[in-house]
């Protein structure tokens, strides 16, 4: 079955929020081959609402390619409980419950559902072991301040680390899976 | 010059105070790829730095541990404990528990113009975060846990100015933890 998958760009001290005040020389060859490699593995993308919002005035008419053609062709679901309507192209809203839309999704054939930016979604869906897989590209940087992937109160939980490579700047790319009882 | 390198345990979440899953930590450090790892650090080191609450946990614990080779080591090296409150240390009944009550720069800068090994800083997270602030770490080694503990002290504090690191070491264990050691720039 296709899997749902998130990749955050994140500082060492777990800031997500607005990665171009801190990712600095770090978006180099092999980050770009990483990411590459991600969307290359997707054909539909999930977005919270934070994430469309910022985007869907952006990416319609940016040049920045691959990710721009990727970003605007692709299958878009934003999920959100208070917009009433989504208009970038190729995109619906889910509005939802979010487990039994997920599932649908996951039903159909396809390759990977994709996570684009979204660290709230991200952080929900992973709370409630909805989420296959997370790369999480930890940045070589402090950042300071801004908003962290997890939270106080985040509920316990055991994940398996089944991939990690390094760029040549020095970030550190660890996937991880959820952790199966036994294993 | 000898080097002030500092040793974290640390969670997914950034969690350094971890009572929550301490359990399962344990099991997936108390294995042969992490110790090793830690160990040949550690045998790099002759001289301690310690805040005040893990000394004044430590203190209580390790003159009476055999968990080898860390109880020999933090039992025999000169260690240094950083508190404004303290009055006095001890360390078991051995005397190589100093007090340092002044400014950190100019407590650490003497004693890396010692001769010796490298200073170790072991748990400690305040002072390890604090020394970072001042430009007077050389080495962070976090051992990072595939866990999310949810709740519980970070190692990083929000509101910092920003801070650039050189990953100089990565590696990773088979039961998923993964090991990172970096170099911060300095101003």
């Amino acid at each position: 079955m296709r899997k749902v998958v998130s990749g955050l760009f994140i500082s060492l001290d777990g800031v997500t929020e607005s990665p171009d005040k801190w990712q600095f020389d770090n978006f180099d060859e092999d980050m770009i081959a990483e990411m590459g490699s991600e969307i290359a593995a997707q054909d539909t993308v999930l977005l919270g609402r934070v994430t469309y919002q910022d985007w869907a005035s952006y990416w319609p008419t940016a040049t920045d390619e691959p990710y721009a053609s990727f970003i605007n062709n692709t299958p878009k679901y934003v999920v959100s409980k208070t917009l009433d309507k989504v208009e970038w192209k190729n995109s619906t809203l889910i509005k939802g419950n979010l487990a039994e839309e997920i599932a649908k999704l996951k039903q159909q054939p396809g390759t990977n559902i994709g996570i684009s930016g979204s660290p709230t979604l991200v952080r929900s869906l992973l709370q409630h072991d909805l989420l296959d897989e997370l790369t999480l590209m930890v940045h070589p940087v402090i950042a300071g301040t801004g908003k962290c992937l997890f939270k106080d109160g985040d509920e316990l939980k055991r994940l398996k680390l089944v991939d990690s490579k390094t760029t040549r700047t020095g970030v550190a790319i660890l996937t991880y899976t959820n952790h199966k009882q036994g294993e | 010059m000898r080097k002030v390198v500092a040793h974290l345990i640390i969670t997914l979440d950034g969690v350094v105070v971890f009572d929550a899953v301490v359990d399962t930590i344990v099991k997936l450090r108390d294995t042969e790829e992490v110790l090793a790892d830690f160990n040949a650090k550690v045998a790099e080191e002759d001289a301690m730095l310690l805040g005040r609450v893990t000394y004044q946990e430590w203190a209580d614990y390790w003159p009476n541990s055999t968990v080898e080779p860390f109880a020999s080591h933090i039992n025999n090296v000169p260690k240094y404990v950083f508190s404004k409150t303290l009055d006095r240390v001890a360390w078991g009944t051995r005397d190589n528990a100093t007090l340092v009550k002044g400014n950190l720069a100019e407590a650490i800068t003497p004693l890396k113009q010692r001769p010796g090994k490298n200073i170790g800083v072991h748990g400690s997270p305040t002072l390890v975060e604090s020394l970072l602030q001042a430009d007077l770490l050389d080495e962070l080694r976090l051992e990072i846990y595939p866990v999310i503990a949810g709740s519980g002290a970070r190692l990083f504090k929000d509101g910092r100015a920003p801070k650039q690191l050189q990953l100089v070491d990565s590696k990773t264990t088979s039961n998923g933890v993964a090991i990172l050691t970096y170099q911060p720039d300095k101003k």
